[in-house]
């Protein structure tokens, strides 16, 4: 009858490592339904894009792979919520989040919605270079795919590269190196601003249209 | 030479197409010889000179497969997480399969029962078909690009199931395997028996090399014409900390050809697969089957080489997110790791070698039905 041990302890086992697979994609569900998304374009908010940056930071230190943070501000936005009514400005942010889900690489990337008039864009092992290829075709396709009525720019987006942009701040905190890159990420968008016409920017190197 | 970290990158491809095709043709004989063992031994006896031709040695045979294992743990981490996570059933399928082995080898002769015997020789050709097989269709899927990509926290998730493997061009991958070790285990079979047992694995060579012949051709102007490869078109440094996010890869029918159209020389490993095929046949014939396995094995490698060059520098080429796809230059360890290995395997591996010749040496000469007779008890 000893086998019956032997037995039990493999049904034991099992069980055990069932209840457990269970339990964690319990947990990992139950995380995905805590994230606070954005009512409208059921993107995360900022807290999440916060948290995820200092995480992609963290990681660096082991595994030494560079990512590119992207701030993309709805210029129309700004310039149209004041006119235009409510319904209109909503079906608007949503094209523009369309526009940008569908051209920067998802699943990669995570986007969220960091504040009323700007998108934020996590790219992980992307260099500068391979971001403002993704800048350059939002951009381009914001115009094209947006149909929103104003000769004005529609977007503006600043790229950064870390951890190139702050190799001088490298040794700082976690927290004093993510005030940084989007200290810099936001400077580089407005720069893209200043020049108009949909035009991106990377912190790393000059204005580009 | 120096030994910088791109030149590593290289030499790792090298060492793990090495040791892949080290199992191929050191396992691969004894894979296709339990494949052919019903059918090429008609009694017992024969099929336990079948068995006594392998016994010996199958089990250091396998190890190639686990030192290849372990290589891709230690040398390309993101591919061994991917690939191991991925085709977890098929390679559970493989598992399952060889368990046979052990047990067929060590218990099959233990009782005298036919039904019993009988059992374990069907048991064993599982055990050697199914390996075979799944190893080509896996190989087959590679080629065809693999359903994976990384999330936002560059965790590797497969997105395809087990029955996905099972597609027309990763099955006649399967076959092309299965056909080209049978070949390779009617050679080595043929070089170790005499009598009836090596002219019927003539005829088993001369099948399974034709067979090969049509299959590995088809299977090359489908991948030239019709799966789709895949292409780097933009790449960070070569020789920077692995990033696989970095590059930007598009898919294009026939991409696979483009080291083959850059290179026109690569074209050699093809055609010496082909040629190698046909000369294992006619040495056959010929009753010369100590050069009729290298002529086999030059087919073994000539066949892992033409998928490896045409892949190069990919190895896990993603299907649903192409910028995905893991290449040798962002899925190696980091420097000191490939470095330390690097040397490991320069100091071991010839000693391996010599040892195993060492073992193939002692273990000379034919096995004869005579042989089993007279050592009914210690044979398996």
């Amino acid at each position: 009858m000893w086998y019956f041990t032997w037995i039990l302890g493999v049904l034991l086992a099992s069980s055990f490592g069932i209840i457990n697979v269970l339990w964690l994609e319990a947990q990992e569900a139950m995380d995905q339904e805590s994230i606070i998304l954005d009512p409208l374009t059921r993107l995360p908010t900022r807290v999440r894009f916060l948290e995820k940056l200092e995480s992609h930071i963290d990681e660096y230190k082991a595994s030494q792979i560079p990512f590119s943070v992207m701030f993309i501000s709805m210029d129309a936005f700004r310039s149209l919520s004041q006119q235009e009514d409510n319904e209109f400005v909503n079906n608007m942010v949503m094209a523009i989040a369309e526009v940008i889900k569908q051209n920067i690489r998802l699943p990669h990337d995570f986007i969220a919605r960091y504040d009323a008039a700007t998108f934020t864009v996590i790219l992980p092992g992307a260099t500068a270079s391979i971001a403002k290829t993704i800048a350059e075709r939002i951009c381009k396709n914001a115009v094209e795919q947006t149909n929103v009525p104003t000769s004005d720019s529609i977007i503006s987006i600043g790229v950064a590269e870390y951890p190139t942009l702050i190799a001088e701040n490298i040794d700082d905190s976690i927290q004093e190196q993510v005030t940084t890159l989007l200290k810099e990420t936001d400077k580089a968008c407005k720069d893209a601003q200043k020049q108009g016409k949909n035009s991106f920017c990377c912190a790393n190197d000059e204005v580009v249209s | 030479m120096t030994l910088d970290y791109e030149t590593l990158k290289v030499i790792w491809w090298l060492f793990i197409g090495i040791l892949f095709i080290g199992f191929a043709i050191m396992d691969g004989f004894d894979l296709g010889i339990g494949t052919l063992l019903p059918f090429i031994g008609k009694t017992d006896e024969e099929r336990r000179v079948l068995l006594n031709v392998v016994g010996p040695t199958w089990e250091g045979n396998q190890v190639w497969f686990v030192t290849a294992g372990g290589a891709l743990f230690a040398a390309w981490p993101q591919v061994y997480a991917t690939a191991f996570s991925g085709f977890y059933f098929a390679l559970l399928l493989i598992l399952f399969a060889l368990f046979f082995r052990p047990v067929g080898f060590d218990y099959r002769s233990k009782l005298p029962d036919p039904r019993w015997r009988n059992a374990w020789d069907w048991g064993l050709f599982i055990g050697g078909m199914v390996p075979a097989l799944v190893f080509g269709i896996a190989f087959g899927n590679l080629l065809q690009g693999v359903p994976f990509h990384f999330d936002t926290d560059l965790r590797s998730y497969y997105t395809g199931s087990f029955w996905g493997l099972l597609n027309p061009f990763g099955i006649l991958a399967g076959l092309v395997s299965l056909s080209m070790l049978i070949m390779q285990g009617g050679i080595y079979l043929q070089l170790k028996t005499e009598g009836v047992i090596a002219e019927r694995c003539k005829k088993a060579i001369f099948w399974s090399g034709l067979i090969f012949l049509v299959l590995f051709l088809l299977a090359g102007l489908w991948v030239a014409y019709g799966v789709d490869g895949y292409r780097i078109v933009s790449m960070g440094k070569l020789d920077a900390a692995p990033n696989p996010l970095g590059k930007i890869v598009q898919t294009e029918t026939g991409a696979w050809m483009d080291n083959y159209n850059y290179f026109g020389w690569l074209f050699m490993v093809p055609i010496m697969a082909i040629v190698m095929t046909l000369f294992t046949i006619l040495l056959s014939r010929l009753d010369k089957p100590g050069l009729g396995f290298i002529t086999s094995s030059l087919t073994v490698t000539g066949v892992i080489l033409t998928a490896g060059l045409s892949m190069y520098p990919f190895i896990l080429p993603s299907s649903s997110a192409p910028n995905s796809s893991l290449t040798i230059w962002d899925s190696s360890s980091s420097y000191m790791t490939l470095k330390a290995l690097f040397w490991s395997t320069v100091v071991f591996l010839p000693i391996v070698i010599m040892y195993t010749s060492w073992v193939y040496r002692v273990l000379r000469g034919k096995v004869t039905v005579k042989k089993i007779r007279e050592n009914t008890h210690t044979a398996y």
